[in-house]
């Protein structure tokens, strides 16, 4: 296969999955709706990278590198979502002690 | 004095041209030549460097008292916004990588020049574009949300040019990731032959660890403040919670980035203060291994404990004790970094050189710097000092103790190389003891105004704290001495300073092979290295063989 076909052919699918992306948002899947999006977008992702940025024929190095670049993101995201997951979740050995927002005084727990 | 061995043959006297020889303003303005656009970054951060020194001296003098005298508010808060976004991103940020970097790491890999040379030059282009813009939303009235650009304030609430000033650090941004894959790249691709991981210099292996740093924190500042541009221009609800955003969501993000950011400043300091500790003590360092894998375990462990910023901001408490934790495992590699240098001093032949006061500067300044960190990483401890002067002393301690000193040191232990000349060693001296005593007189007291609860970005304030901001300002003006004394010899070096040779320090690695100034190729014949680094003999040893 050619370079120039190769390429128009990844170029396809992403549009095709460009206009799932978009059916897709005029279907209520109720929960789903974000994993939906979530999914054609990694699909898409992972053709570019594959493809257009020559992941596939790259050596160990690189493919290191790549795999750096998400753990980074999963980083990112799963120490950010250790606050966000866990704010408002009382620490059941201060939250009696703690003067209530109202300005009133909760009584000591029994 | 004692001998050395050079990792590789010495390069025969150079017969033709340096890479100084053409003078013209084309010359200067479309090199590709790393060395070249070295000496840009040195000239333009010289630059930003005097303006956010301006900035901080007008600060200075309006502390001096307890009343608001020279400015009103909004200026104040303009000034200290404008101090700590050009010193920390137009600074800082490419002092060491970006000056000594571009201009040494090809010598030391005894390549030619970085991997994509033409890249090197748009990544300065890039950062001069970013610092015009951020200078032009000065000029036309600043920006008053402090270096950080907290939201919601800097989405909604701030008046100024806060999208020109967020868009300046946005493009500069740019310049440092190109520069970061250039020189990871030019590392893994460009060694001279025999030149193995485990020979390079700890300069190279700091500048590598600083360059992972670049590449994946700082598209992270970008699409940040992207997206605080898209709040404030379309009112698009990301971090305003009044329209749906979370606040804290910015400074996740944002001290991803920027916690890191503090180990970009730090690591190529660090690796400066190896390659000068060994030189003047005449040593190999200390366990170079262990400082080789601490660098990148600091570059790692870096990326980890960002949420320390954030310990009163309303993060769940889970969160701070995780961030605490870590925060407290950073320190570890740090330390291994300082307990080498040390011993890489002890019995060492210690010859009392300018880069010598300088790196001793920094060991014991990051020394403090880095354990009054621990303080504020203690999550009960913190929450008395966040805001206060405290935090302003231990970053300023870990910034310009540290990294500001290593860059000096760098600055003069190279500047044989990079110009062919010898400063004069007497005033290099004065300056160096200068700063040093002037950034204690200066930083010192506010820790204990801090510690008394004095809280930052205020210019006015109570009056018992008066004495110690007055102590802080007179040791600012003797610091400001110190560093305009640098300056002044360095420039008159350039005409009057008598020529350096090839290796005025005898000092072991690749750059120092080769003719000062170097070459435009740096080597007339591909250096082959074939000793470990940092092949120093002591006097005793000296006299043994």
């Amino acid at each position: 296969m050619t370079p120039v076909r190769h390429y128009a052919l990844v170029c396809g699918a992403l549009l095709v999955l460009l206009l799932l992306t978009v059916g897709a948002a005029y279907v209520n899947l109720g929960p789903f709706n974000v994993a939906a999006a979530m999914l054609i977008s990694l699909m898409k992702a992972a053709l570019i990278l594959l493809f257009f940025m020559h992941v596939r024929q790259a050596g160990p190095v690189l493919r290191l590198f790549v795999f750096i670049g998400f753990f980074w993101l999963a980083l990112l995201i799963s120490l950010s979502l250790s606050d966000f997951l866990t704010r408002g979740v009382p620490d059941k050995s201060t939250a009696d002690q703690r003067p209530s927002t109202s300005g009133e005084t909760k009584p000591p727990a029994p | 004095m004692s001998i050395s061995t050079p990792q590789a043959e010495m390069q025969p006297p150079l017969e033709g041209p340096d890479y100084l020889h053409e003078h013209s303003v084309r010359s200067w303005l479309l090199t590709t030549d790393h060395k070249r656009i070295g000496i840009l970054y040195l000239v333009s951060i010289t630059l930003f460097f005097l303006i956010g020194g301006v900035a901080v001296t007008m600060m200075r003098m309006e502390l001096l008292t307890p009343q608001g005298d020279l400015f009103a508010s909004s200026t104040y808060n303009k000034l200290f916004t404008m101090h700590g976004v050009i010193m920390v991103w137009f600074f800082l940020i490419p002092s060491v990588p970006s000056v000594l970097g571009n201009f040494l790491l090809p010598m030391m890999l005894g390549a030619r020049d970085v991997a994509f040379p033409r890249l090197n030059l748009l990544s300065w282009y890039l950062f001069m574009a970013g610092a015009a813009l951020a200078l032009w939303a000065i000029i036309h009235g600043g920006v008053d949300t402090g270096w950080t650009f907290y939201t919601p304030y800097s989405s909604t609430y701030a008046n100024g040019h806060v999208i020109a000033m967020v868009m300046g650090v946005f493009i500069a941004g740019f310049g440092s990731i190109i520069t970061g894959l250039n020189f990871i790249v030019t590392t893994h691709k460009l060694r001279a032959p025999g030149l193995i991981w485990f020979r390079l210099p700890l300069f190279v292996w700091s500048l590598y660890a600083t360059s992972i740093i670049l590449v994946l924190a700082t598209p992270v500042l970008a699409i940040t403040l992207v997206l605080v541009a898209l709040e404030r221009a379309f009112g698009i609800g990301i971090f305003n919670p009044a329209i749906g955003g979370d606040p804290l969501l910015f400074q996740h993000l944002f001290w991803f980035y920027s916690h890191p950011a503090v180990y970009i400043m730090i690591l190529p300091g660090m690796g400066v203060t190896s390659e000068i500790i060994a030189c003047f003590a005449r040593k190999q360092v200390f366990g170079y291994r262990i400082v080789a894998y601490a660098s990148i375990a600091i570059a790692v462990l870096g990326f980890l404990v960002w949420g320390h910023h954030m310990f009163v901001s309303s993060q769940s408490i889970y969160a701070g004790m995780i961030f605490s934790l870590l925060s407290f495992l950073v320190s570890i590699p740090s330390a291994i970094k300082v307990f080498n240098w040390t011993a890489t001093l002890y019995r060492g032949s210690i010859w009392f050189q300018t880069p010598l006061l300088y790196a001793l500067g920094f060991l014991g300044l990051f020394t403090i710097g880095g354990l009054t960190g621990l303080f504020l990483a203690a999550l009960a401890v913190d929450v008395h000092l966040t805001d206060t002067y405290f935090v302003v002393a231990h970053f300023h301690y870990i910034m310009v103790g540290g990294m500001v000193m290593a860059y000096l040191g760098g600055l003069h232990f190279w500047w044989p190389k990079i110009t062919g000349k010898l400063y004069p060693e007497w005033p290099a001296k004065l300056s160096a003891l200068f700063i040093f005593g002037g950034f204690n007189l200066t930083f010192f007291p506010q820790f204990i105004l801090g510690y008394l609860g004095m809280p930052r970005r205020y210019h006015i304030y109570a009056p018992e704290f008066q004495t110690l901001n007055v102590l802080s300002s007179a040791g600012a003006s003797i610091l400001a001495v110190g560093y305009l004394l640098p300056l002044v010899y360095l420039l008159w070096s350039l005409r009057y300073g008598r020529d350096a040779g090839p290796n005025p320090w005898q000092a072991t690695g690749l750059e120092w092979t080769t003719a000062s100034p170097p070459p435009e190729e740096n080597f007339t014949i591909a250096p082959v290295v074939t000793e470990d680094p940092y092949n120093y003999h002591p006097t005793e040893e000296a006299a043994d063989a």
